[in-house]
């Protein structure tokens, strides 16, 4: 017997004797304490300096994190920086186990559903303790998401007073506490725009070299005016909205206006599937509110699909523009097909890619025989995650199944996210892919 | 040192700085040797390096090999900004590629050194500023955690547990991801 007590004592040394509270701020020492100088001697700026090294990337800060309570301390304290530093993963393609959720807007039509706030739904992603829930009661302010990217969402905010114009809110919704959320000056007055399409850029969207706080971003809207298509950037580093640019060229259609869904951005562009002939382009990452925005026109080689039925996403390497279409077999199950296209060197030609359409490749073609599409209002593909390379889509009645589910490009693996018809009507649906930095940070908090 | 520097400060080059260990041992290096060390480079700049610069975080023994490391790191520095001048670029492409090979085993033997030395080189260069070394060092502290489990990682660097096993369980559970 006395032995075993020993044995069994001498497992948990710490976990018995000490309480956490009184190691929090002692650095970890070694064992026998020699003088000799352990990791524990090491300042936290050169801790820093090694996470931020560590060739595995943030699987491999994360595994540092759980070697003890100031190494978590130092990671989650530096996330942002360590995972800025950290070698880019994109070469390896897109990583599926990042963490997941979708949020929307009250379902369309019914006069009731206006007060009701934005819903989310997190999806799986290996982090089981994943909540979306704004920050604190954000989301109950928010009238709906307008975009989301690399961790961050823009909602816009209910307003009281038509005068009020329009506000935006730039958040986290992993990343605790409102007072983190950029609320940017209201479009009120003349400057109220109608009916928007919305895309954002972030920090990560830059080259490593650009120095930029963390909590850079900028947030472009498309809209009408009476004679022309409108253009305008708030930039984060501005703290202020840029001003109106005319979008060169005939003014878009409403129609094509409303169906622009979400934009996806390639090195620094954010891109629309605007007609059923090209996509719009506008660049983003240069100077922003200074310079006239660049505006371009990327043919596809694709046929007239649905709006509904295409979205514009981007390749593991994040160098190509993907166009991701649904089709019916003619068995009637659900088809996924990804082009995509090289954009270096084609897009130096600004206004008319003329012969970018002969250079699209068919990268993959994946067929869900579970799903039957009945109609062409059943299905819609709603958002897609770069960095997780996930697709979200809803569909609606008439089908063998309905829902909302997230479908894995990489795996071809399909998650249902929500059940019934109902998720084909939500209006706005925005996905949220958890930034490398924010993983970095919840992953460490919880434990000191 | 005071009287010598007085006659010909402008041989810059040749200028001798005098770095004084923790205890008490003294090193005589050229001017472009330690100011490879942004903090020396300061103290050089405002003109208080007279009379030797104490470094009372720094043993004479890691002294040595971070001087050791300056001066070939030095000699690179001036091997480049000299060359465009007294090679055809060929040759010294030729030249330059050598070198920075041969920089490169240097950098691996010297980072042939037990833990103990090399935190201590860590803490020398974080604490002298030569951005060379502290990435040298750094980086061969995080590669060796690469693949890594956090066990294996307390037990390379003698860490001590301080999670309770509640919340070791929880971090399991978190970073299921990391260690797919």
């Amino acid at each position: 017997m006395p032995p075993r007590r020993r044995s069994s004592s001498r497992a948990h040394p710490d976990a018995s004797c000490q309480p956490p509270e009184k190691e929090k701020n002692r650095p970890c020492r070694r064992r026998r304490g020699r003088r000799a100088p352990g990791v524990g001697t090491l300042p936290d700026d050169v801790l820093s300096a090694i996470f931020s090294r560590v060739p595995s990337g943030a699987a491999g800060v994360a595994r540092c994190a759980a070697a003890c309570r100031r190494w978590a301390r130092v990671v989650a304290t530096r996330a942002a920086a360590i995972a800025r530093a950290l070698p880019q993963p994109r070469p390896a393609g897109f990583l599926p186990h990042l963490a997941l959720g979708v949020l929307h807007g009250p379902q369309i039509r019914g006069t009731r559903t206006r007060r009701k706030p934005v819903v989310s739904i997190a999806a799986s992603g290996g982090s089981p303790s994943l909540r979306l829930d704004g920050g604190g009661g954000l989301f109950d302010s928010a009238r709906s998401p307008v975009a989301s990217r690399n961790g961050r969402v823009v909602l816009e905010l209910r307003r009281e007073d038509r005068a009020d114009g329009l506000t935006l809110c730039v958040c986290n919704p992993m990343a605790g506490p409102p007072d983190d959320a950029a609320v940017l000056p209201a479009l009120a007055g003349n400057d109220c725009p109608g009916y928007y399409a919305c895309a954002m850029l972030t920090a990560d969207d830059l080259d490593a070299t650009v120095t930029v706080a963390p909590s850079f971003f900028r947030v472009l809207l498309v809209y009408n005016r009476r004679s022309f298509t409108a253009l305008r950037c708030y930039s984060s580093d501005a703290g202020s909205w840029g001003p109106e640019r005319r979008k060169p060229g005939a003014k878009m259609s409403a129609r094509t206006l409303q169906q622009l869904g979400p934009a996806a951005v390639v090195r620094g562009v954010a891109y629309w599937p605007a007609t059923h002939r090209a996509a719009f382009g506008v660049r983003l990452d240069d100077g922003g509110g200074t310079t006239l925005l660049d505006v371009c026109w990327v043919p596809y080689r694709m046929p007239d699909f649905l709006p509904d039925f295409r979205l514009l996403g981007v390749s593991p390497d994040g160098e190509r523009l993907s166009y991701i279409s649904a089709g019916r077999t003619l068995r009637r199950y659900l088809m996924i097909t990804v082009e995509t296209l090289q954009l270096q060197g084609v897009e130096e030609d600004t206004m008319m890619m003329s012969t970018a359409a002969g250079r699209w490749d068919t990268h993959a073609h994946i067929s869900l025989p579970q799903f039957e599409v009945p109609g062409a209002t059943a299905l819609k593909l709603r958002w897609f995650g770069d960095k997780s390379g996930t697709l979200v889509f809803t569909i609606g009645e008439g089908g063998n199944t309905s829902g909302a589910f997230a479908l894995n490009l990489a795996t071809s693996s399909v998650e249902k996210l929500a059940d019934g018809v109902h998720c084909n009507s939500w209006t706005n649906l925005c996905g949220y892919e958890m930034d490398r930095a924010t993983l970095l940070a919840l992953v460490a908090a919880r434990f000191f | 040192m005071a009287s010598a520097g007085s006659g010909d400060e402008k041989a810059a080059a040749a200028a001798m700085i005098t770095l004084i260990s923790s205890d008490n041992e003294k090193f005589e290096v050229t001017e472009a040797t330690a100011t490879l060390s942004q903090t020396i480079r300061h103290m050089i700049e405002d003109g208080c390096t007279d009379g030797g610069v104490p470094l009372p975080n720094v043993t004479s023994k890691i002294l040595a090999r971070v001087i050791e490391y300056c001066k070939k790191h030095a000699t690179a520095a001036a091997g480049e900004e000299g060359s465009s001048s007294s090679f055809s670029d060929a040759a010294f492409l030729e030249v330059d590629r050598a070198f920075l090979e041969e920089l490169e085993e240097f950098d691996d033997a010297f980072l042939e050194v037990d833990r103990a030395t090399l935190f201590d080189l860590i803490l020398a260069a974080n604490y002298l500023d030569i951005k060379g070394l502290l990435n040298l060092t750094c980086q061969k502290v995080a590669d060796s955690v690469k693949g890594k489990t956090p066990e294996q990682i307390r037990e390379m660097y003698n860490i001590v547990n301080d999670l309770t096993p509640e919340e070791e369980a929880e971090i399991r559970r978190e970073t299921q991801w990391a260690f797919e």
